[in-house]
């Protein structure tokens, strides 16, 4: 078969890299609403929970037991389940229903309940009701700070960065497990380096994570997982209760704990008992809320790809995070493993948390490339930051990071280096020279940076955590070293165990080590000019991207080199005989000295005059000083030519020939796209003006074609307008000029 | 700082008390979130428990780990030893449900 090319070339598309696969409940393969998922129902005798969903008491699994004691609010249910589930998913939407109201009504809710409001919502009013559920007022965001060689100057040094960026919590893991204590370590040096009051976590075993946080080494776990069924559950080693007591376990001890769910786990692992991934994923939640979780990493998080390779799993994947967020949970949501080989796709996915923010709008953005990704992850990197950057310019958004110049990056890089050096140092463990710190300062990833003796380190590092050191013991060390506020940084983090004022639902900490939470940020978002604006000194940190350089700078003052002098010699009179006239505008040459072609005025002139003179005419250049149009210089010097034939002249470089007699606009040739010409172009075009007025044939002038010139160069061609019309002398007179090309 | 370059400053004191923890509880349950509170309360009690005997508990509580006799056992010893009724409870109530959904250890 004779195939379509367009059909072949699209084949090719990163898109089409992806896996696109069919419903199908045999396998589990169902985003949301399916066939197999139960109706909402709830029956309560004597204060008790006898059916859920249409599952009697004497079926329950050790989910709905779990969820039936503590999750759901009976006292709320009693509304909750008798309400229109699209009343209350109009009310979601609706800017005059508080968050607070929301939280109660869907605290009475069965998991079918739920599933069956949120499936009203199309994905801008997905968007809409996240932006007024969301826990914490001020959006945030977490960065993965991993690096494959387990180096911990990289660590610090990248840990310091994300730090700078802005992100509120920073998250690490280990490729070789026993570097845990370093890879901890050198997170809380580099992050408290960069910003005092950022949180920071090592993913690991269970029993190691707590250890870590009581050693005061990280400040707080999110990798306490939950599953949708009983089996998955199982699979996973834990039970609710178990996991309820692992979060209590962590409180007691002043550290912040989520949990971790997301649709398509339960799938995944062959436990999914027919049911969609969103009402799995919504059993889970109710499991959080039930255990006293403060809140989540939803979003599908590992398993995207398969939930996103569904009909409306990203819309499923919106859902669940906003189903977290009006049970009152915080929510890390997602957009940390890699969904989509096409950036489109991955980027248009993103935008459903981006543009009303979440509490941590990734729960993983990888501060480093993602090769160096021990998650699997690196959905966006190191690479992708000015993008992002740039997206929350574009549409005046705060997704949680901030821009940050080359040399803040590199000097806050090196302190970080320093300060670990110094650490290590102190409490005697490997040496880290002046050559590492140097590279981490610099490094694009792992492969920049010399080798360590791994095994060294690990045996160092396992010493460490079995000794008696801790992070009361490197703050220390880092005082004596001379890093006196990382030192206090470091201790800060320590004492913010002692109010617990950090455990709050949605807490981050700012720079003064305050818990911005869910009780002290509270989101009271009711529609138009309430809720979190991106104003002020934020707004403009966002909008100041290095990246963007001032009309001044875009478009400068003339380097004084346009390769041509043209002295005025008296008021341009009519002429005789064989000529032609190119008209050129006030600043030509005077002011603005380059067209956006890259040719200088002198050789745009000198190429016109060699055309003209090809022909057998000559060429006089008029310098129009009343107008910056085109046309109405062309038709001045049409005007004052002896044959009639003129050339209207721009700064920037676009042309026109005219004719007199023919109004203004109405001109013989037009040549608008100015940065498509070239040197041939305009000796082309002088020929042809110089053809008009001996009535020969004109030849075609050869324009390159280049759809992104005007999407490169309009701004420059808007300044420099800008500048041709400040040289406007209003009802000035053409002027006569005599020129002298200047090499 | 001073204070603990002076090596005025140790682990213990910088934990988290009972007593904040129940404050942090009433704080939840007024602004709306009874399960964190009674996740609070918990704590709460188990700052009493030494690091060590609290990773066991967990343990015990993961799936096929304890027979319900030891789970009822360790609950009351929670309760006795510790005082701590509400964390008692929760063991009772998982042991209940463990027994019949087959989370016990069977031998």
């Amino acid at each position: 078969m004779s195939r379509s090319k367009r059909f072949e070339v699209r084949s090719r598309r990163a898109v089409n890299l992806d896996t696109f696969v069919s419903e199908d409940a045999r396998f589990g393969l169902v985003a949301m609403a399916g066939t197999h998922d139960p109706l909402p129902s709830l029956t309560v005798v004597g204060g008790r929970i006898v059916e859920l969903d249409g599952r009697d008491e004497e079926d329950f699994d050790s989910i709905d037991r779990f969820i039936c004691a503590h999750a759901i609010d009976l006292d709320a249910a009693s509304e909750s389940m008798e309400m229109d589930s699209l009343a209350i998913a109009r009310m979601l939407v609706d800017i005059h229903t508080p968050r607070s109201r929301l939280v109660r009504i869907m605290s009475g809710c069965t998991p079918a309940k739920l599933c069956q409001v949120v499936s009203h919502l199309n994905v801008v009013e997905m968007m809409m009701a996240l932006q007024k559920m969301r826990a914490r007022r001020t959006p945030g965001n977490q960065a993965h700070v991993t690096n494959w060689r387990e180096n911990p100057v990289l660590m610090a040094a990248d840990a310091a960065e994300a730090a700078l960026r802005g992100f509120d919590e920073l998250e690490t893991t280990c490729r070789v497990a026993r570097m845990a204590p370093f890879n901890a370590l050198a997170l809380l040096v580099g992050s408290q380096t960069g910003r005092g009051g950022v949180l920071t976590q090592c993913a690991v075993e269970e029993a190691q994570n707590l250890l870590l946080g009581l050693k005061g080494l990280t400040s707080y776990a999110e990798t306490l997982s939950v599953y949708g069924t009983d089996d998955a559950l199982r699979d996973g080693d834990d039970t609710p209760w178990s996991k309820g007591l692992l979060a209590s376990a962590y409180a007691s001890r002043g550290i912040k704990i989520r949990f971790t769910s997301g649709s398509g786990s339960e799938t995944l692992m062959g436990h999914d008992e027919g049911r969609s991934m969103l009402y799995l994923e919504t059993r889970c939640l109710l499991v959080a809320k039930g255990a006293g979780a403060q809140g989540v990493q939803n979003g599908a998080i590992s398993c995207v790809a398969l939930t996103g390779a569904l009909p409306e799993g990203v819309r499923a994947i919106l859902a669940e995070n906003l189903i977290a967020a009006a049970l009152g949970l915080e929510v890390a949501s997602g957009n940390d493993a890699m969904s989509s080989h096409s950036d489109m796709r991955k980027t248009a996915k993103l935008m459903l948390q981006f543009l009303p923010g979440t509490d941590f709008v990734t729960s993983g953005y990888s501060s480093m490339p993602r090769r160096d990704n021990m998650f699997g992850g690196g959905n966006f990197d190191a690479e992708d930051l000015d993008d992002w950057m740039a997206i929350q310019r574009d549409m005046r958004v705060n997704a949680g990071i901030v821009p940050i110049t080359e040399d803040q990056a590199i000097a806050v890089r090196r302190k970080a280096g320093r300060a670990i050096q110094a650490v290590f140092r102190a409490l005697g463990f490997p040496e880290i020279r002046d050559d590492e710190v140097e590279a981490a300062a610099l490094a694009y990833d792992s492969d920049d940076m010399p080798e360590r003796d791994l095994a060294v380190d690990i045996a160092a590092a396992q010493a460490f955590l079995e000794g008696p050191l801790t992070a009361l013991d490197v703050a220390i060390a880092l005082h004596d070293a001379g890093f006196p506020e990382v030192a206090d940084n470091i201790l800060s983090m320590q004492r913010v165990r002692v109010t617990g004022d950090y455990l709050q639902p949605a807490a981050i900490l700012d720079s003064g080590f305050d818990a911005r939470s869910a009780f002290t940020d509270r989101n009271d978002y009711l529609g138009p000019g309430t809720g979190y604006r991106l104003e002020g000194t934020d707004w403009e940190r966002i909008a100041g991207t290095p990246q963007q350089r001032s009309a001044e700078a875009l478009v400068p003052l003339t380097s004084g080199a346009p390769g041509v002098e043209l002295r005025p010699r008296g008021e341009a009179l009519a002429g005789s005989g064989g000529e032609v006239v190119i008209g050129i505008g006030p600043a030509f040459a005077r002011g603005l000295d380059h067209t956006l072609c890259g040719l200088s005025h002198g050789e745009v002139l000198a190429a016109l005059s060699e055309g003209i003179r090809s022909q057998g005419l000559e060429p006089r250049v008029v310098r129009v000083l009343d107008s910056a149009d085109c046309g109405m210089i062309g038709f001045e010097a049409a005007s004052l030519s002896g044959s009639g034939i003129g050339i209207g002249l721009q700064s920037k470089g676009t042309t026109v020939i005219q004719r007199r007699g023919l109004a203004p606009l109405n001109n013989l040739e037009l040549f608008s796209q100015a940065p498509l010409l070239s040197r041939e172009a305009y000796v082309q075009i002088g020929a042809n003006a110089a053809a008009h007025a001996l009535n020969r044939a004109p030849q075609p002038v050869p324009v390159r074609v280049d759809n992104m010139s005007r999407l490169r160069l309009i701004v420059h061609a808007t300044l420099m307008h800008k500048r041709e019309i400040a040289a406007i002398v209003p009802h000035g007179t053409a002027q006569d000029l005599e020129v002298q090309f200047v090499h | 700082m001073q204070n603990l370059l002076a090596g005025g400053v140790g682990p213990e004191d910088v934990t988290i008390r009972r007593r904040m923890l129940d404050m942090q509880a009433d704080r939840a349950l007024a602004e709306g979130y009874p399960q964190l509170a009674r996740n609070f309360r918990r704590a709460a009690e188990m700052t009493a428990i030494p690091g060590p005997a609290m990773l066991e508990i967990y343990e015990k509580l993961r799936p096929n780990r304890s027979r319900y006799q030891e789970l009822l056992a360790l609950s009351q010893e929670v309760i006795g030893r510790y005082d701590a009724p509400e964390t008692g409870a929760y063991i009772r109530e998982a042991a209940e449900v463990y027994r019949e959904k087959r989370l016990v250890r069977e031998d």
